[in-house]
């Protein structure tokens, strides 16, 4: 009886100190993660008329693999946890509504059609599946990796169609994005720098979404084992040997 | 032990009026930023004098300066880039019309530039042309906002137009902003689709929570220890094996289903639009003025910018100088009857322009003339060039005849000598 006693207070304890690490880890994913995005990602992640066919679907992806492999890297070869991609993208997601919500609709007054993130949890689950049925990350890589390329328009389409519909204005043709951007001003980032829609790949004749998605995919798997491996190296133990301390 | 608590209590208070003291001049510099405003000063002087010069700029709403949430107003000017461009600032020519506001307070309904509706996108401008502008806004969100117009322009960057201060009444509450789709029907851009995108955002994230809760209901730090003594195969039950793959299948086609769904009730979609269009310039007016800026120097202390400018009257009336326009800064000549200082100008004062001699320059005559602008303006608006590596000036030159047809001349690329006055003392 005592000692089945010390074993349920060994398992509070273990649960509770559990839970100090798992939720010290999420906020310390979420200010990493959610700053390498902003950065890298953008633009892309803030506006509606800047979440397009082309550009969107491929800068993305490759952004935001890097965090969820090096954190699969950590989570799965130390703990064997295949929640590296989802944990780190639920907490991306809950940071950048966080800035969305407070920020640009709270303190900025934009309409929050205007700037809602895109999802990223989907592609997650599925590179978190993908790692642990095959336990090996030059599978979860190279068809993880393509996946998460691939699934990112069509996990995003059920939010960002209806700013695909057309609209005319003043006699000029406009997407929903294309007149939300123009009514509602944004100071600080002038227009001229939009990208969007326009480069060689509109050789594709029509076919540009397929080859973003594609290439997306590709240089995806690239990155995730670039990632893989600053996970590694940066979740790796060192031993300090005691005559040196 | 006391002595340690009354340390720490010192210690506690100083930290207390430390945070006093941040919080209060952090609010000091709130209220500071909004008397400067959007923040034109922070640009250098050569930039704001010699590239982009907006004139004629008038907003529907003053001298009140007050408005309704709802109320539709407009800003009309013109904006001349300026011949000589400086070659240290790149020109591509590609700009956007903008109009500055620290957020959608306002909403841009509509911009013309010389009477052609300035598209969504980008347009190519010419050096040397004179473009006129109309916006039309809508206020949105009450309160008091600096505001005005701007050209933002590849590489170079915004020009920011002179501005003024509006104060929107009201509340926001039931403020909707309808459009009717091509489609036929009538949306509300407030919040159009944000119901759904809420919708798909709970519903994945539902996804993904419950995919973690699963795994992180089972021991978690425990697990460390079990995969470096090599025990990780009894971490994993067929159970897990089989939840997983029903994730990830199950998501798969989760996503699938939902974007063909999606493309049912959404068939007709476009892209979203980018293009870039040539907008012609106003027609140049007749110049019946030739001049050219011969030196300039800015007295320091005396905060006083003075040039010599050689006249030539090749019209057939007498001219005289009344103006000079440089960084939305005015100068006005006030020997000229009636040429005094209207408060609706949106610019900023200057004060009096000095033109000697101030006789008119008769058709034919060329004449010479000293002009002298005392005011502490060079200094509040960071105008003095002396500090800058391209110690350059230039503004518009407005010249009129008895008739009141007005010419303007642009002044671009002139050097200026700074007089420093009495002993100036070391530094770099």
């Amino acid at each position: 009886m005592q000692l089945s006693q010390a074993d349920v207070e060994i398992k509070n304890l273990e649960r509770k100190f559990d839970i100090v690490v798992i939720v010290s880890m999420f906020f310390a994913f979420i200010g990493g993660y959610h700053i390498h995005q902003m950065l890298l990602a953008g633009d892309w992640s803030f506006w509606i008329d800047w979440k397009d066919r082309m550009w969107w679907p491929v800068v993305a992806p490759i952004a935001d693999i890097a965090f969820p492999a090096a954190i699969q890297s950590i989570l799965w070869t130390k703990f064997k946890m295949p929640i590296g991609a989802t944990f780190s993208t639920v907490g991306l997601f809950f940071g950048q509504w966080m800035n969305r919500y407070w920020n640009f609709w709270g303190w900025g007054t934009y309409p929050l059609n205007f700037v809602f993130p895109e999802t990223l949890i989907p592609q997650a689950v599925v590179l978190d599946g993908v790692l642990m049925i095959s336990n090996n990350f030059v599978i979860t890589a190279l068809v993880g990796g393509e996946l998460w390329g691939w699934l990112f328009y069509p996990a995003n389409w059920p939010m960002i169609a209806p700013y695909h519909v057309p609209v005319e204005y003043y006699g000029q043709l406009m997407s929903m994005a294309d007149l939300i951007q123009y009514e509602y001003i944004r100071t600080s980032t002038p227009e001229y720098i939009r990208m969007v829609e326009t480069g060689t790949m509109r050789s594709f004749a029509g076919g540009v979404l397929g080859v973003s998605a594609f290439f997306s995919g590709f240089v995806s798997a690239c990155m995730y084992f670039l990632w893989w491996f600053f996970g590694k190296f940066f979740g790796s133990t060192k031993f300090v040997k005691h005559s040196s301390v | 032990m006391n002595n340690v608590t009354s340390h720490w209590e010192k210690k506690i208070k100083k930290i207390l009026y430390g945070l006093a003291a941040v919080i209060i001049g952090s609010s000091f510099s709130s209220v500071s930023f909004a008397v400067q405003g959007m923040g034109a000063k922070s640009q250098e002087a050569f930039l704001r004098m010699r590239t982009v010069v907006f004139y004629d700029t008038q907003f529907s709403f003053a001298p009140a300066n007050r408005v309704k949430v709802g109320d539709e107003f407009s800003c009309t000017g013109k904006v001349m880039l300026m011949p000589t461009w400086p070659q240290e600032i790149p020109f591509s020519g590609i700009s956007f019309f903008n109009f500055f506001v620290p957020g959608p307070q306002v909403l841009r309904k509509a911009i013309w530039v010389n009477e052609k509706y300035f598209q969504f996108n980008s347009v190519v401008l010419e050096k040397g042309g004179t473009y006129a502008y109309k916006m039309v806004l809508q206020a949105r969100n009450p309160g008091t906002y600096p505001m005005g117009p701007m050209l933002s322009m590849e590489e170079a960057g915004p020009f920011i137009g002179p501005e003024e201060f509006l104060t929107i009444e009201g509340t926001r509450g039931g403020f909707t902003n309808p459009v009717k789709t091509l489609l036929g029907n009538t949306v509300d851009l407030e919040n159009y689709g944000t119901a759904r995108m809420i919708t798909w955002t709970l519903l994945t994230t539902v996804v993904g929570i419950v995919w973690l809760v699963y795994w992180l209901s089972k021991p978690f730090t425990r697990r460390l220890g079990l995969v470096a003594a090599g025990r990780k195969d009894e971490l994993f039950n067929p159970m897990d094996r089989q939840v997983c793959f029903l994730f990830t299948v199950g998501t798969i086609v989760l996503v699938a289903a939902a974007a063909m769904i999606t493309k049912a009730q959404y068939p007709v979609t476009i892209p979203i639009q980018e293009t870039k269009y040539y907008i012609k310039p106003l027609p140049p007016e007749p110049t019946l003025i030739q001049a050219e800026v011969t030196d300039a120097t800015y007295d320091v202390p005396g905060r006083t910018l003075s040039f010599h400018i050689q006249i030539k009257n090749v019209g057939d009336k007498p001219v005289v100088l009344k103006e000079f326009l440089t960084a939305n800064v005015r100068f006005l000549n006030p020997d000229i009857p009636g040429n005094n200082w209207n408060p609706s100008f949106p610019e900023v004062n200057g004060g009096p322009m000095k033109v000697s001699p101030s006789e008119p320059i008769n058709p034919g005559e060329t004449k010479t003339v000293e002009v002298s602008m005392q005011s502490a303006e060079w200094e509040n608006q960071r105008l003095t060039m002396y500090h800058e590596t391209t110690n350059r000036f230039g503004g518009l030159l407005f010249f009129t005849d008895p008739s009141g047809t007005r010419q303007i001349y642009a002044i671009a690329d002139q050097i200026v000598i700074p007089k420093f006055g009495g002993t100036v003392g070391g530094g770099m």
